[in-house]
């Protein structure tokens, strides 16, 4: 029983620590994204800019985001570690749509089509620079701290 | 670093991270739904066409409209310029209008574009037109820039108005 409550409270910290990287990458990543990457009623974008300094900013956050679940969980194998990262990178995309759905939500207006298809091209943008910079400042925690 | 350290280490970093990124999206959200309203909310609208006859073969007519900023929120700032154009009889009347300054929440621009008749079937046309009072289909686009955003805000619009004398 206390085995079980231990891996509960395991489980707990994963999500947690998970969630709490995810949403600061998140803040990052989502000022990206309402500047570069929707359409609705009458507004339209400049042409997508995807490497401009947002792309670095993201980059650095996601740096950070994933030294910080390395420090965060000590006693995963890379293998876990990678687990908890993608689990991390999930929730960011999680927030990152509930923060730009936010206006459909509260003023109730429908928006066309190309509004999710450019937020969802967006991510297949994003996805390489967020995940990558977690997973390499994973393995240099490891690296470095030779743990 | 032993369990306990690390422990503390590890609860102070996310601590810090998630903080402010709590804070970052709160701020972020609250100025994407500003930006939102404002969109939903800007607005062109014809207030009317004035004629006044100078002479014979001589008259100036005048489109009034209003740049309507008045619901928008915090400091979206605008920059606009709007397209104009109508017919009268067989020709086709375009111009433009661009307010120099930047337009802030709350406000109400009252545009202008005004041009010359010389042509006295237009004239007539014109005349023709307040009589039966007969509105003329006024075609406008706003165009307006949202600096903060790097968006483009456009909002085409045809309304029917008459004609009247001065």
């Amino acid at each position: 029983m206390s085995e079980i409550l231990l891996n509960i409270r395991k489980g707990f910290w994963v999500l947690q620590s998970a969630l709490l990287v995810a949403l600061f990458v998140a803040s990052v990543a989502v000022t990206m994204f309402i500047t570069h990457a929707y359409m609705f009623k009458n507004v339209c974008t400049f042409p997508v800019k995807i490497f401009g300094g947002e792309v670095f900013a993201l980059l650095v956050a996601a740096f950070v985001g994933g030294l910080a679940l390395a420090i965060a969980n000590p006693n995963y194998d890379a293998k876990g570690l990678l687990g908890i990262v993608a689990i991390s990178v999930f929730l960011t995309y999680l927030i990152i749509f509930a923060i730009i759905a936010l206006p459909q939500v509260v003023y109730q207006f429908e928006v066309s089509a190309d509004f999710w298809y450019g937020n969802i091209g967006k991510i297949f943008l994003t996805l390489p620079v967020l995940a990558f910079g977690e997973f390499a400042s994973v393995f240099l925690y490891r690296v470095l701290t030779g743990e | 670093m032993d369990a306990l350290t690390n422990k503390a280490v590890s609860i102070i970093v996310l601590f810090l991270l998630g903080s402010t990124g709590i804070l970052y999206l709160g701020s972020t959200a609250q100025n994407y739904l500003d930006m939102v309203e404002t969109t939903l909310n800007f607005d062109l609208k014809a207030r009317g066409i004035l004629f006044d006859q100078v002479s014979e073969d001589l008259a100036e007519v005048t489109v009034l409209f209003l740049i309507d900023n008045l619901h928008s929120k915090n400091e979206v700032m605008l920059y606009t310029s709007v397209a104009l154009s109508f017919s009268l009889g067989d020709s086709l009347k375009t111009g433009s209008y661009s307010y120099n300054y930047s337009i802030s929440p709350g406000t109400v621009i009252v545009g202008r574009w005004s041009f010359l008749l010389n042509n006295t079937t237009e004239i007539n046309t014109c005349k023709g037109l307040i009589e039966s009072k007969t509105p003329v289909t006024l075609k406008m686009t706003v165009s307006a820039i949202l600096l903060e955003f790097r968006k483009v805000l456009y909002v085409n619009k045809m309304e029917g108005v008459e004609i009247q004398y001065v």
